[in-house]
């Protein structure tokens, strides 16, 4: 460890740093929610400045179990944008249910630094222990309504079933160490290279912990038939947070199937390919047809995350059909969604902002008159969601399914399934649409106060919606830059 | 006297029919874990599954790794485990636990997914991992602080953060009652 | 020139934005910048056809870059660009000019509607995503537009949203359109596929290029684009959507759902001319559904007794009447009907609205009749609508169908031009039983109405009457002498490749040959159209006037029972399509979703929700939900396993 390392690892320890300083704030100031606040934001801004910098020089540290590289700086600025966020829509809500913020706040920046550990580690150790630490706040998260007994009962199982999954994913990185010899990812990719050119036969445990790993990620990713716990820990968690574990868990995932299957697995993608085409439609047309007969907009939000998941996974394997453009639509894809999807579920949480209010279909009826720019912004975001053009979730689901198309074969047909179900998500996201502006307030409420904090992270994410689809061009250089640092 | 590195009529090695005995004594623990109706016997039944598989590192060549599951699972989980069993257990909460519901399908699975796996990890060809090592405890040092150096340092962020996620969990809020 | 062109879509645009975040505060003055935008955006435009038509673009016509929306050296390069040629001209004309009437119009028609304001907002939203359509240069930003037409569409089918029905209207407009639009977006991805761009005249050039090799068959390219134009053009079998959608108030369906957004469809196969061309197959589909679409939609006019309805189904059939041209070939006269439609089509439903607000927005036309001396301006310019639509020489309507029905016969397709023959006739007939139904005859209005029935103000007539006159001459102007009047030599250099392909030499029009034959005919057919419906409901000119007979329309009908309940229900499509995807679809959902949360989510879901009711959190985790999720973990591990072992064994 030199100097050099400590340089690499700046923003990971600033991280670590920023969580801790936001408990000792709370424990000099304890319950206000001003404080904290401002040593989280100003606190991760610090780090993404560090970030920045430090994607300027890439290079590995801890002899090659952490690289800093274009993927990595790209990942890190997408988790600290998904946790400042999640920490700028989160206070109204909790503070009117009681809920403390610094502990909020902090145990989500552990979860961040779990997140940008993923994108950094070369080592499948590391990685493992990277996946640990993200999705451990969030099972505390799904919780954190600990009078709720919704709230517990979804992150008892959630951290249940969580675990199971990550007792499998770690039986199957045995499997890969045992037959390489070693966790480093550039070395198990150069071991199985071998083996894929033939120089070594395919022994029947690598193909074994494959199926150990793929389904753990599965898993993690919430991928049908894997994604059981979704609902119930997406019902019950408190909105805001909902919100986050749609986005930053599943994120943080794809981050690791990025280091692991591209970069540690990539040679064996051919063997992968089909698998991955499979879980990617059923994930797709599960989630849509299940989101459509929801009632309540949180649960269909939840669903329809699923069915996101899909449409990640249609640009995966694009990769593996030999397409590298799969891999840059789906990192496009990934921001693209974080914005929207955070956007939405603001605006859901910004209207349960009096606590019993229910996210029911009936809580949108009249929205559009009765908060015109808040009814605006949630079209806004689902049209994205949909995939309407001109925005961001056109423009990242045009681009994964085209990249599926020029790989030709079978993923035309996972294409074509992909499209189908675009056209089908219209009739659930739109139903939102037609109660906030087309039907009458089943009781009349008051228009609600929403912070100025909210207001500042709906612009933003609105803004980035409306940017990330008509200018795609600047983020588009980007996500080629990290997918050619992970494949080069 | 040397005792035969092999027994001499069933011509197995010695370390392998402990491997048997200790294996099987850790399935068998594993399962009165699922199968027993009483809670207490479920952890002291994994008290044993631990110390059997301590017994398994030992043969494995990692007597040190063996000595901190005797310490940490044996000596402090599960003893913590059975401490908070008592405690939580009050007259309202079941005695008996009730669920076994899918006993026959799940039994299936595992013994399909046993059988899978016996076969694929017969049938590779492990190599270099195959080969039984010894490991020194001073080489071990050396792999935990230079080569492994930084999940070690991780893990310890992971039980912060694990710890203050159970502190909030379990802090009484103001008010409430006992 | 291109800053101009640009301005052309940026006008509404802008007129959107102000309108839609000020709008509120302008409430009853907030008409003024957003017919401000469009007036403007129509002069320039005229500017723009002016040079287009005259030749001073040049044939290939004016390109504009806009923005790279994905840069170069990507995998996908897009630029969004406009192109004007004379194909955009002519739609531009037909745009710019009805949509400025129908936003005049609007300003009384909407006078006493609350939500005045966001009207004119989703107007204008409508305004540039149709003159995005009509001027992009690629095929993505097409399918953009293509996509902000719907949504623009559905906002003002659902405007009255009060109305369940509106609702309900707009829902299945957004539906439809969806099919439709799946196969457009699979189209388009098949092209992107053969030629690695999106740009229209590029891509259409690599794809029909001699020795191109297509992953794609060109036969299957063309059918999905069709299958996009189907659905915004409300082609037979995903016609369902255009009656219904006229649960939107009157200028909507004047402006969208009769002279512009529904002829997306048909600028879309004359746009991609050369691709039909090169896959006679699929044009002999266009033709079939076409000439289909006209005749069934012109059956079920006849029974109809909602106004606007009737002319819903009007304008289906003529749609189908131009799908027909485009399939047969005649794509110039395709693209004339088009304009001519547009005209006497919006006319005709800028009149109904008329006529809706003279009766207090009744829109049976049991309970009209008599309304031609009560409100003349609107009777006599529905008048002319009717006769231009019917095809009676010279109005604009003779000159347009006649041309299709002439290429039909001479383009070797008889059965297109024998259905379309008896549509021709029957055309007449329903329109002048509108006519009479409404404006003859003893008046039915319901007696609290009847004295306050008045002629609609000068903002609403003024458009009726601008728009009655090109209804009257357009034809004359720009369709004579038949077959190569001034639109044909607008619109030669678009089409003059396709021609090329087809082998079909443009014959000298004969005045005493087959031609002279078969426009006798169609006036005939016409005119026999129009007694009939004269003799059975009545009519009332300044010397011809005859009573309705009530008595013999009863008979007539009782006489064909199985056919009258056949046009009456529609040919029953609509409830065979709830049958099909609303029930049995609503089904499958619903199966899943029972699927995921009972069989999946374990049948101890009984158990779970009373012991949820008991409160007793440890064995509400402990009664077997979990270990169910788990247990399906565990299968799907099974699953995997094996599936990778069968993999990798190979």
């Amino acid at each position: 460890m030199s100097w050099q390392d400590v340089a690499i690892v700046g923003p990971l320890v600033g991280a670590i740093l920023v969580a801790i300083a936001i408990l000792l704030v709370d424990l000099v100031v304890p319950g206000r929610r001003g404080p904290a606040l401002t040593v989280a934001l100003l606190g991760l801004g610090l780090v993404a400045v560090l970030t920045a910098l430090a994607g300027r020089t890439p290079g590995q540290a801890f002899g090659g179990a952490y690289t800093v590289d274009a993927l990595t700086t790209f990942l890190d600025l997408l988790f600290i944008s998904i946790v400042g966020l999640t920490i700028v829509f989160a206070p109204d809500y909790l503070e009117p249910r009681d809920l403390p913020i610094a502990e909020f706040a902090a145990v989500l920046v552990f979860a961040l630094t779990g997140a940008m550990l993923i994108a950094a580690s070369t080592d499948l150790l590391v990685l493992f222990l990277g996946l640990e630490l993200m999705v451990l706040p969030g099972y505390l998260l799904a919780g954190f309504a600990k009078r709720d007994s919704l709230s517990t009962e979804g992150a008892i199982k959630y951290f249940l079933l969580g675990s199971f999954s990550s007792a499998i994913f770690l039986f199957g990185l045995a499997y890969v160490w045992g037959i390489t010899g070693t966790t480093r990812v550039a070395e198990v990719a150069a071991e199985l290279a071998r083996v894929a050119a033939g120089g070594a036969a395919l022994q029947p445990g690598l193909a074994l912990g494959l199926a150990f790993m793929t389904t753990g990620v599965a898993f993690k990713i919430a991928a049908v038939p894997f994604h059981y716990w979704t609902p119930d820990a997406y019902q019950g968690s408190p909105t805001p947070i909902t919100g986050y574990l749609s986005v930053g868990p599943k994120v943080g995932a794809f981050a690791l199937i990025l280091r692991l299957f591209v970069g540690a697995l990539g040679p064996l993608r051919a063997d992968w390919l089909d698998v991955i085409i499979v879980l990617a439609a059923l994930t797709m047309t599960l989630g849509n047809l299940v989101a459509l007969t929801q009632g309540n907009v949180k649960r269909m939000l939840a669903y329809s995350s699923i069915a996101h998941t899909g449409y990640m996974l249609v640009g995966l394997a694009a990769y593996a059909g030999g397409r590298q453009e799969g891999l840059q639509g789906l990192l496009y894809y990934g921001a693209a969604y974080t914005f929207m999807n955070l956007g939405a579920f603001a605006v859901v949480a910004a209207l349960q902002h009096r606590p019993g209010v229910t996210s029911a279909l009936e809580t949108f009826a009249g929205l559009g008159r009765r908060e015109p720019l808040l009814g605006i912004l949630m079209t806004l975001f689902l049209l994205s969601l949909t995939g309407i053009p001109p925005t961001a979730g056109f423009f990242a689901k045009a681009y994964v399914i085209l990249a599926a198309v020029q790989a030709g074969g079978a993923l035309s047909v996972l294409a074509v399934i992909a499209v189908l179900n675009a056209a089908a998500a219209a009739f659930y996201y739109l139903r939102v649409v037609v109660y906030m502006f087309m039907r009458e307030p089943v009781a009349e409420t008051e228009p609600q106060r929403h912070s100025s904090l909210v207001w500042a992270g709906l612009w933003a994410t609105t803004v980035l919606t409306i940017v990330l689809g008509l200018v795609p061009g600047p983020l588009l250089s980007v996500v080629t830059d990290a997918a050619k640092a992970l494949t080069s | 006297m040397t005792i035969p590195e092999v027994i001499p009529i069933v011509n197995v090695r010695w370390d392998d029919i402990l491997f048997l005995i200790l294996a099987t004594v850790m399935i068998g623990s594993a399962l009165l874990v699922v199968i027993l109706r009483d809670i207490i016997r479920c952890g002291l039944a994994m008290m044993v599954c631990f110390g059997a598989l301590a017994g398994i590192y030992v043969i494995a060549g990692a007597p040190l790794v063996a000595a901190t599951q005797v310490l940490v699972y044996i000596g402090a989980i599960s003893v913590l485990v059975l401490f908070a069993i008592m405690l939580t257990q009050t007259k309202a909460a079941p005695a008996r636990l009730v669920f076994q519901t899918q006993a026959v399908p799940a039994a299936l699975a595992a013994v399909v997914l046993a059988i899978i796996i016996a076969l694929a990890v017969g049938s590779t060809d492990w190599g270099a991992a195959g080969t039984r090592v010894r490991t020194a405890t001073d080489a071990l040092a050396k792999v935990l602080f230079q080569q492994y150096v930084l999940p070690f340092e991780i893990v310890s962020v992971l039980l912060l953060a694990a710890v203050i996620g159970g502190v909030f969990l379990a802090k009484r809020d103001e008010g409430e009652p006992l | 020139m291109e800053s101009l062109v640009v301005l052309i879509p940026a006008l509404p645009l802008a007129g959107f934005i102000l309108t839609g975040l000020f709008g509120r505060r302008l409430d009853k003055e907030a008409h003024w910048l957003a017919v401000g935008v469009v007036v403007v955006s129509w002069l320039i435009s005229m500017v723009v056809v002016v040079a287009a038509l005259s030749g001073r673009l040049g044939d290939a016509g004016l390109s504009i870059k806009l923005w790279e929306w994905i840069p170069a050296g990507k995998a996908f390069h897009v630029d969004v660009g406009f192109t004007v040629d004379n194909l955009t001209a002519v739609l531009l004309i037909v745009v710019t000019t009805i949509g400025m009437l129908v936003h005049v119009y609007s300003i009384g028609y909407m006078a006493h509607d609350p939500g005045y304001w966001r009207f004119f907002a989703y107007l204008n939203l409508f305004m540039f995503s149709m003159l995005v359509l009509v001027l992009a240069s690629s095929f993505l930003v097409v399918f953009v537009a293509w996509e902000l037409v719907g949504l623009s569409s559905y906002l003002l089918i659902g405007f009255w949203y009060g109305r369940r029905s509106a609702a309900l209207a707009a829902k299945k407009a957004f539906i439809v359109n969806r099919v439709g639009d799946v196969g457009f977006a699979l189209g388009i991805m098949a092209i992107f596929v053969n030629t690695g761009t999106f740009e229209i005249r590029e891509s259409i050039e690599k794809l029909t290029a001699a020795g191109a090799v297509l992953t794609v068959p060109l036969p299957v390219i063309a059918l999905l684009v069709f299958a996009g134009a189907m659905g915004k053009s409300a082609q037979f079998p995903l016609h369902v959507w255009l009656p219904d959608a006229m649960e939107g108030p009157t200028p909507v369906s004047a402006l969208i759902h009769a002279a512009t957004m529904v002829n997306a469809g048909v600028y879309l196969v004359a746009r991609t001319n050369l691709l039909f061309a090169h896959a006679p197959d699929a044009m002999v589909v266009v033709a079939a559904i076409g000439i289909f679409t006209a005749i069934l939609a012109a059956s079920i006019a006849l029974t109809q007794t909602d106004i606007k309805r009737v002319l819903a189904y009007s304008t289906l059939s003529q749609l189908g009447y131009m799908f027909a041209a485009l399939g047969v070939g005649a794509w110039a006269a395709a693209i004339f009907h088009l304009m001519s439609h547009g005209f006497f089509k919006g006319l005709l439903f800028l009149d109904s609205g008329s006529v809706i607000h003279a009766v207090d927005g009744e829109q049976d036309m049991r309970l009209m009749g008599g309304l031609s001396r009560k409100i003349p301006i609107t009777y006599g310019t529905m008048l002319i609508g009717s006769v231009a639509i019917s095809g009676i020489p010279p109005l604009a309507g003779f000159f347009s169908k006649d041309e299709i029905l002439a290429s039909a016969f001479k383009n070797g397709f008889l059965w297109v031009w024998l259905v379309g023959f008896i549509v021709a006739g029957l055309t007449a007939f329903y329109m002048f039983r509108l006519m009479g139904l409404t404006f003859w005859g003893p008046s039915r209005v319901d007696r609290q109405v009847e004295p306050h029935i008045h002629e609609s103000p000068p903002v609403m007539t003024g458009p009726l009457i601008v728009l009655a006159i090109p209804s009257v001459f357009l034809g004359l102007l720009i369709g004579f002498p038949p077959e190569s009047g001034l639109i044909h030599q607008w619109l030669e250099p678009v089409f003059t490749d396709g021609l090329e392909v087809l082998h079909r030499p443009e014959a000298a029009f004969n005045v005493f040959g087959i031609d002279g034959a078969l426009v006798l005919s169609s006036v005939l057919i016409a005119a026999v159209g129009i007694a009939v419906a004269w003799r059975l409901f009545g009519v009332e000119l300044p010397r011809l006037s005859r009573e309705p007979d009530p008595e013999r329309v009863r008979a007539l009908t009782a006489r064909a029972p199985f056919l009258y309940r056949a046009s009456l229900n529609k040919w029953w499509f609509d409830d065979l399509y709830d049958l099909l995807f609303i029930r049995v679809g609503g089904r499958v959902a619903a199966f899943l979703w029972w699927f995921d949360r009972v069989i999946v989510d374990g049948t101890v879901n009984q158990i779970g929700i009373e012991t949820q009711r008991a409160g007793r959190l440890l064995r509400q985790v402990q009664t077997g939900r979990v270990q169910n999720y788990a247990l399906g973990i565990a299968l799907g591990l099974l699953v995997m396993a094996g599936s990778y072992l069968v993999i990798t064994a190979r």
